[in-house]
């Protein structure tokens, strides 16, 4: 029975090829194993063999993006690997998620397992964790010696498709992802269960964890509001009436732009209200509930600001992933950006 | 002496058909169909009703479920469901009977923009605790003049009088079992026991987004303390009428809230269950930060709660209303554990709740609505409730890829389900 072909995955500096100097070294690719390579082969002993080995500076890759890939992955499938073993990268912030990319690509491209190892803290963590399998690591390469062991057996263990053991047994991270399944008893009963240990002082395990949410620096406040020109944007769904852009009340993923030059108010006539997530009476009776058109020509009159923007943007925030959210707004912004928008009033459904 | 004493009369009913008697004998329940319809045509808002029969492990399927009923009587005085009709009189004292293994469904046909379906058997049937019932389903449409909401209560009413209907076969008879739910503030616990508060936030927002508390809408009500046998006598009605399943709450299981019968099974025994307090989700932030307030000082203040348990109906701003009512708790010295359903998306990558505190540290969780299940495919004359469906292509019978949040009960909020979420 032939061996398990394994590919590793290096930067520079374990690649030998220098420090930071090195790093916009392109890629390359050696028989067989190179630095810390050769302590992988011994712990991979009989089991597999590492037949390569790809180099590539960590300024490259990201200098480099979509042209570093595609290179990294013709040197990877060069080798017709079975498995692919990047880093271990420890606490190194380029390293780390270089190797997490060319896990994701190996999974995806050549459709073979691929996993790496990470100090908690390292950036790749979040990036890639719910697509690949990461073991934890320490932040150096002091612990290189035990980081190395755990990543290869867990290699061996994910290529052989043995059921594996939870995240604190084996030694690598939770995805972070969700998935049911049925419990032995009903939610209550846990729920009542877990008050009382809480209160006992027993140990007890929550079942949903806090998440890592993205901290957004707010913008500067605008400098001189008397020449502001500022827009309205919701996520209450307030359409033009008949909905022509066909938006969707819930779990949507785009937003309309509409003319309101020359309106004094929004009018029942002309918009509507069309979120899933409350009621629509008092949206559609009168829609500068949600888009204050209204109020702001009054201010606009009386020259509280410089002017109001002659389109509103739209979409109604109903169980919309949040991916397609980010998307949605990053969109809006890019827009309202070119136009030289002061600042945006958004208002919520 | 107690007089706070609530008995629930058992009916396991293992068989129901339609006969020209209605009675209940040997487990079997037997329905006059013509008797049932006349009842329903006495709503004015109902037009076309038809009544079926629908039996668990079968290849059928229900669709556009509203709600599922259970049929109750109060054996000596009082409505059963004094929550929709305002009788208070009886509620949470004396004897109900409940027949169990039975649904009345009441399917809706306005364009709710949800689907609602139940897999009575074969692939997927796991998913709703009702599919182990046998169901007597409803469906009817709106008269010609009705607005949504007349609809909508019509239904309701419809189903409360159809479930009266057919628990009446139970006045003479005696029950399979009594549950008895017996508490008082006198009662002699042991005072080293736990002291549990339940704080049960419900949705009470507009007409058809709508908790009801005997018969009336508690929409700026500040918290109130209720007593647990007035719940499990029908005193909460669950009315968010264009929810989805996930959100909705059957009328069934919001009267057996499991929450309260878990409390009230382990209550002088490992704990002493204090009480319930029910808060309104309030739509602006400045009230539900209030009411957070104001509810764990009634916990603390009022019951000396130890630990208190916390559920919400609804989804995306009462995840608000919970984290606030954690943290004010917890700021007080109550210990708080959380049992709610979670919204990431399909893949179960997207956060699960919109909001948290640092200070929730104990979640149970009752699954991810938007993670799909796959329904098998079931026989083309044995789908009741609708003729198509209304977010799907399919036609009714197919196999179809449904989320949790659209199968009834599959993730009950009050925590009636096995269904959880767990992090892989």
């Amino acid at each position: 029975m032939s061996k398990i072909k394994v590919v590793h995955y290096i930067n520079q500096f374990f690649g030998q090829t220098g420090g930071e100097d090195k790093a916009d070294t392109p890629p390359f690719s050696v028989e067989g194993c190179l630095g810390p390579g050769v302590l992988l082969q011994t712990i991979l002993g009989d089991r597999a063999k590492v037949v390569g080995t790809v180099v590539c500076g960590d300024n490259y890759f990201w200098e480099n993006q979509e042209q570093a890939k595609t290179e990294v992955l013709d040197l990877l499938a060069g080798f017709s690997p079975d498995l692919v073993i990047a880093g271990p990268a420890f606490n190194a912030g380029r390293y780390g998620p270089a190797c997490g990319a060319v896990c994701e690509m190996a999974q995806e491209k050549l459709g073979i397992p691929a996993l790496t190892g990470l100090y908690k803290e390292n950036p790749g963590l979040e990036l890639y964790r719910k697509k690949i399998l990461i073991t934890r690591a320490g932040s150096s390469a002091v612990s290189m010696k035990e980081d190395m062991k755990r990543l290869a057996e867990l290699a061996l263990k994910v290529y052989a498709k043995e059921p594996l053991g939870g995240p604190d047994e084996e030694g690598y991270y939770a995805h972070g992802v969700r998935k049911n399944r049925f419990s032995d008893r009903i939610a209550a009963v846990r729920g009542v269960d877990m008050l009382c240990d809480k209160l006992a002082g027993r140990p007890f395990a929550t079942e949903i964890r806090l998440p890592d949410f993205d901290i957004v620096k707010p913008a500067s406040p605008v400098k001189n509001l008397s020449e502001a020109v500022i827009a309205l944007v919701t996520d209450g769904g307030i359409v033009p009436k008949g909905n022509p852009d066909r938006i969707k009340s819930a779990t949507g993923n785009t937003y309309g732009k509409y003319s309101i030059a020359k309106m004094e108010k929004l009018t029942p006539e002309e918009f509507e209200c069309i979120h899933a997530g409350l009621d629509n009476t008092y949206g559609s009776e009168d829609p500068n509930r949600f888009l204050p058109v209204d109020a702001m020509r009054v201010l606009e009159k009386e020259k509280l600001f410089g002017r109001l923007f002659d389109y509103i943007y739209t979409t109604a925030g109903c169980t919309v992933e949040l991916s397609n959210a980010k998307k949605m707004g990053e969109s809006i912004a890019a827009d309202l950006h070119s136009q030289n928008i002061s600042a945006v009033i958004l208002t919520s459904g | 002496m107690n007089n706070v004493r609530l008995e629930i009369g058992n009916f396991y009913v293992e068989h129901v058909k339609f006969e020209e008697i209605t009675k209940l004998e040997d487990k079997v329940l037997s329905v006059n169909k013509e008797e049932i319809l006349a009842l329903i045509r006495q709503e004015e808002h109902l037009s076309n009703v038809d009544v079926n029969l629908v039996y668990p492990g079968e290849n059928s399927r229900i669709i556009h479920v509203f709600d599922i009923i259970e049929p109750r009587c109060k054996v000596g005085d009082g409505d059963a469901y004094g929550g929709l009709t305002g009788d208070i009189k009886f509620t949470g004292i004396g004897r109900t009977n409940a027949l169990r293994g039975v649904g009345v469904v009441l399917c809706e046909e306005i364009n709710i923009p949800w689907e609602s379906v139940i897999q009575m058997g074969g692939e997927g049937s796991e998913f709703s605790p009702y599919s182990s019932l046998t169901h007597l389903v409803i469906e009817a449409q709106p008269s010609a003049e009705s607005t949504a909401k007349d609809y909508y209560e019509a239904l309701m009413s419809a189903g409360s009088r159809v479930g009266g209907y057919l628990a009446e076969a139970t006045r003479e008879l005696e029950p399979d079992s009594v549950e008895i739910y017996e508490k008082s503030p006198l009662d002699a616990v042991d005072p080293t026991l736990p002291r549990i508060v339940y704080i049960y936030l419900i949705y009470s927002h507009s007409d058809i987004r709508e908790t009801l508390l005997y018969g009336s809408r508690p929409r700026r009500i500040f918290p109130t303390i209720i007593h647990p046998n007035e719940v499990l006598d029908g005193a909460v009605v669950t009315a968010n009428h264009d929810m989805p399943a996930g959100m909705r709450n059957e009328s069934l299981i919001v009267i057996n809230n499991p929450i309260i019968k878990e409390l009230y099974k382990r209550h002088g025994k490992t704990i002493n269950f204090v009480g319930v307090i029910l808060s309104n989700e309030y739509p602006e932030f400045s009230m539900k930060d209030k009411c957070a307030a104001i509810a764990a000082r009634m916990a603390k203040w009022q019951l000396n709660a130890d630990g208190v348990i916390l559920t919400q109906l609804g989804g995306g701003h009462p995840n608000v209303d919970l984290m606030l009512n954690c943290e004010k708790c917890e700021e007080l010295g109550i210990r708080t554990t959380i049992v709610v359903s979670e919204e990431s998306d399909s893949e179960g990558i997207q956060p699960p709740l919109v909001l948290f505190s640092p200070k929730a540290d104990a979640i149970v969780s009752t699954g991810n609505t938007n993670e799909l299940v796959h329904y098998g495919p079931v026989d083309e004359d044995k789908v009741f409730g609708g003729k198509k469906f209304r977010r799907m292509e399919q036609s009714i019978a197919d196999p179809i890829e449904i989320p949790i949040m659209m199968i009834p009960g599959a993730s009950s909020q009050i925590g009636g389900a096995r269904l959880q979420a767990v992090e892989i």
